[in-house]
């Protein structure tokens, strides 16, 4: 390589050429272009002005009760809630006081901090921060004991406070109590304010909250009901070969499917090639297993006939 | 919800994907993108003023960058993609409808920076003298090259940030030209050269020898191309900072340093700073006395540049959270479209590798630990890193969780934290995760890597 090197025939020969000069004018062409660009870029590209407003998420994919809220409630098993004596459950008791404080400390504490403070380890990043209970200025519903069984039961919307609907009234009370006795100095209900609470979540009138489903579910039923589609008798009692091809031959669970195709149509029931074609077109939408391709005519013809017996006559 | 579920329960799959990308991050600016253009100009400066030990130099340095990029730097990534392709496929099947042409360009760009840097190196100490002119121009189309592979990457990285005009224009050039784009593609062609300029450093000391005329010029010179990077590379990272849309920037303290790191981020924030000037304060320091230290110190600013870089890919890849794809698809690979169906509709019934199809009171815990699998093991694990136990436990110390507690904190998730997605299934379904978070409290649970288990 020393070699090659050094016998290398045209070092720059020109004796004006300076590599320094060569490398500054390169250098400070390619600053200035740098530098340029990015004061260029910055300038001309529209700023993203701060808009607290904007959400990262679309507010109407979160949470998945407020999308379908006028029709897709959750299915929920009804209950009975026993009437509460809204003017006993507003009076502190220690034993409210207990319960509250175990209640808080399960359901509260994680946001909302040991003390109320605000510091619970799981409220740092929330925007707004959990609300610091100790401090009475601002609270959404009010200090009083009813405000804040408003807040616990419908939550704070657009910031994280969920509704603790799930919990019972007294346990809604419970809570509230506790929260008041974080600090001093909380508004005190009238009898008016208890009266239009009381109201509003019909405390005193007990409740039956009745089973609900979804309204898709409901939809469903409806027509399966007015569809008026017959199912076909149980094979019970039924212990000849065909009755136990059928079974044989049927999907877990494929019964109801292999009715409704059936019941869809009445070509079938004189024409046993429509039969066969009818099932054979997609034995799984039809709750048959796909080795009905291969039976023979004379299975086909028992079965056609089985089927008749069952479903149509 | 297409595609079975791939589990790495003790790395995370989030760890091992950027294990991955971070290294190839670090190799492809600092060997590749970076230092052929750093060693093609000295190798004409070295020309020109016929400096035969520069030229040995140089090769030197070369054969190493040569066998890093063509072994670990190909093997990570390849190995992006294919880690991010089974932890992701739904993320990656997108990107390739988007990108496929800049995909296949990309490999035939890769496939000539290959042949290039094969030729460049095998043919050094062949092309001397007349010759050496041609040499350096493959040296300049090499550089070429590998800019451009990462000038076609960096496209899709800024798209997942922000997708710019592509939903409304949904071509490829709308999806290309992000806003993230431009910012980005100088970031890191500076930062690169910056980086190549450290790593020649702490190479050339390796193969200089102590108190040499060589060692001290090659210090010098090494640390000026760095320096000379620093001012465009600090211009064009405050160009990018300001191209995060703003709402992510909620994000940037856990981005930046986890959620444990979060609380101290202004500390975090000064450390970082400190790294950065160290590493400026010991170029600097070579500038003026490139022979008065001790020669492991010329290893300090490639080390903290790649640290530097490091926590950028964090943050960047942190920052758009609750997004996998920004705007389009959640992390969970979820589409934000799709939401509201699944919301609706159930996301077991919707996904093809679920064994339990609907909730039953039976089935609970079992369902709900296939909604942990489809919703949330895309970044959490059960026993290994960001794992869901440790985090429950963390959260409510010393205690266990009710399943309502539990309950109601997922259903506020998103609120809770904006980086978390919304949880993407029906209460019944939520119940259900519940039902099975609060069992692993108390019992173990191991996922296997292959967990969704083929339905017959």
């Amino acid at each position: 390589m020393n070699d090659t090197m050094e016998s290398r025939p045209e070092l720059p020969t020109d004796p004006r050429w300076k590599p320094e000069r060569t490398v500054l004018i390169l250098a400070a062409v390619v600053q200035i272009l740098l530098i340029g660009s990015a004061i260029w870029y910055s300038e001309t590209s529209p700023a993203t002005p701060i808009d607290t407003t904007r959400r990262l998420v679309p507010e109407v994919i979160v949470p998945e009760d407020v999308v379908f809220r006028d029709t897709e409630i959750a299915a929920r098993k009804g209950r009975e809630i026993p009437p509460v004596d809204v003017r006993q459950a507003a009076t502190p008791s220690p034993e409210a006081l207990n319960e509250g404080t175990r209640l808080y400390s399960e359901h509260c504490r994680l946001c909302h901090g040991p003390g109320g403070r605000g510091d619970g380890p799981a409220g740092t990043t929330l925007k707004p921060p959990p609300r610091d209970l100790t401090r009475l200025s601002g609270w959404r519903n009010g200090t009083r004991l009813s405000g804040i069984f408003r807040s616990l039961t419908l939550g704070i919307p657009s910031t994280s406070m969920p509704a603790f609907d799930y919990l019972t009234h007294q346990q809604r009370f419970a809570i509230s109590h506790f929260v008041r006795s974080l600090a001093a100095g909380h508004e005190q209900d009238t009898d008016t304010s208890l009266a239009s609470l009381d109201k509003e979540f019909s405390l005193s009138q007990g409740a039956r909250e009745p089973s609900v489903i979804p309204v898709s579910t409901a939809l469903e039923r409806v027509l399966a009901e007015s569809s008026g589609e017959p199912e076909y008798r149980a094979l019970t009692g039924n212990d000849s070969p065909t009755a136990s091809l059928l079974e044989s031959l049927e999907e877990p669970d494929g019964r109801s499917r292999l009715n409704r195709i059936l019941s869809s149509d009445t070509t079938w029931h004189q024409d046993i090639e429509r039969f066969r074609n009818l099932i054979c077109l997609d034995p799984a939408a039809a709750g048959v297993k796909p080795r009905v391709r291969f039976l023979s005519d004379e299975e086909w013809q028992k079965l056609h006939a089985l089927l008749r017996e069952l479903l149509v006559e | 919800m297409d595609f079975p579920i791939f589990q790495a329960d003790f790395f995370g799959n989030r760890f091992l994907i950027a294990l991955i990308a971070i290294v190839h991050v670090i190799i492809n600016h600092s060997f590749a993108v970076g230092l052929m253009p750093t060693l093609t100009f000295f190798e004409w400066w070295a020309h020109r003023t016929g400096r035969e030990d520069w030229d040995r130099l140089l090769y030197r340095i070369l054969a190493v960058a040569f066998v890093v990029t063509t072994s670990v730097g190909a093997l990570t990534g390849v190995g992006i993609w294919f880690s991010t392709s089974v932890v992701n496929p739904a993320a990656i099947g997108s990107l390739l409808r988007v990108f496929y042409w800049a995909w296949f360009s990309e490999w035939v760009v890769f496939v000539c920076e290959v042949v290039l840097i094969l030729a460049y190196f095998l043919t050094w100490k062949r092309m001397t003298g007349a010759r050496k002119t041609t040499h350096i121009r493959i040296g300049i189309a090499l550089s070429v090259m590998s800019w451009l592979t990462m000038a076609i990457i960096t496209a899709i990285l800024g798209f997942m940030m922000n997708p710019g005009s592509w939903p409304q224009h949904l071509d490829l050039l709308a999806g290309f030209l992000n806003p993230a784009y431009i910012p980005q593609l100088f970031f890191r062609t500076t930062a690169a050269m910056a980086m190549a300029g450290s790593l020649a450093l702490a190479l050339a000391v390796l193969f200089t020898g102590r108190k040499t005329d060589l060692r001290s010029e090659s210090v010098r010179h090494f640390a000026g191309w760095t320096l000379f990077w620093i001012v465009p590379l600090t211009l064009w990272s405050l160009v990018y900072y300001q191209a995060i849309p703003a709402e992510m920037m909620t994000n940037l303290p856990v981005a930046f340093g986890t959620q444990a790191w979060a609380v101290h981020y202004g500390l975090l924030l000064k450390f970082t700073l400190a790294v950065a000037l160290i590493s400026l304060g010991v170029n600097v320091w070579a500038l003026v006395r490139p022979r008065s230290a001790w020669s492991f110190i010329w290893v300090v600013p490639f080390l903290s540049i790649c640290l530097l870089i490091a926590q950028f890919e964090r943050t960047r890849q942190f920052i758009r959270k609750p997004y996998v794809l920004a705007y389009y698809m959640f992390s969970n690979g979820v589409r934000i479209d799709e939401a509201p169906y699944l919301a609706k509709t159930g996301l077991l019934a919707n996904s093809a590798w679920t064994i339990n199809r609907t909730v039953s009171p039976d089935n609970r815990t079992e369902a709900g630990r296939e909604v942990f699998l489809l919703a949330c093991s895309r970044c959490h694990t059960i026993n290994g890193a960001n794992s869901i136990r440790t985090n429950l436990s963390r959260l409510y110390p010393g205690q266990t969780w009710s399943e309502e507690a539990i309950e109601g904190y997922v259903k506020n998730i998103h609120g809770a934290r904006p980086y978390m997605p919304p949880f993407p299934g029906t209460a019944a379904e939520r119940k259900a995760l519940a039902s099975y978070l609060a069992a692993l409290q108390t019992k173990s649970d191991r996922i296997a890597s292959n967990a969704s288990i083929p339905r017959n």
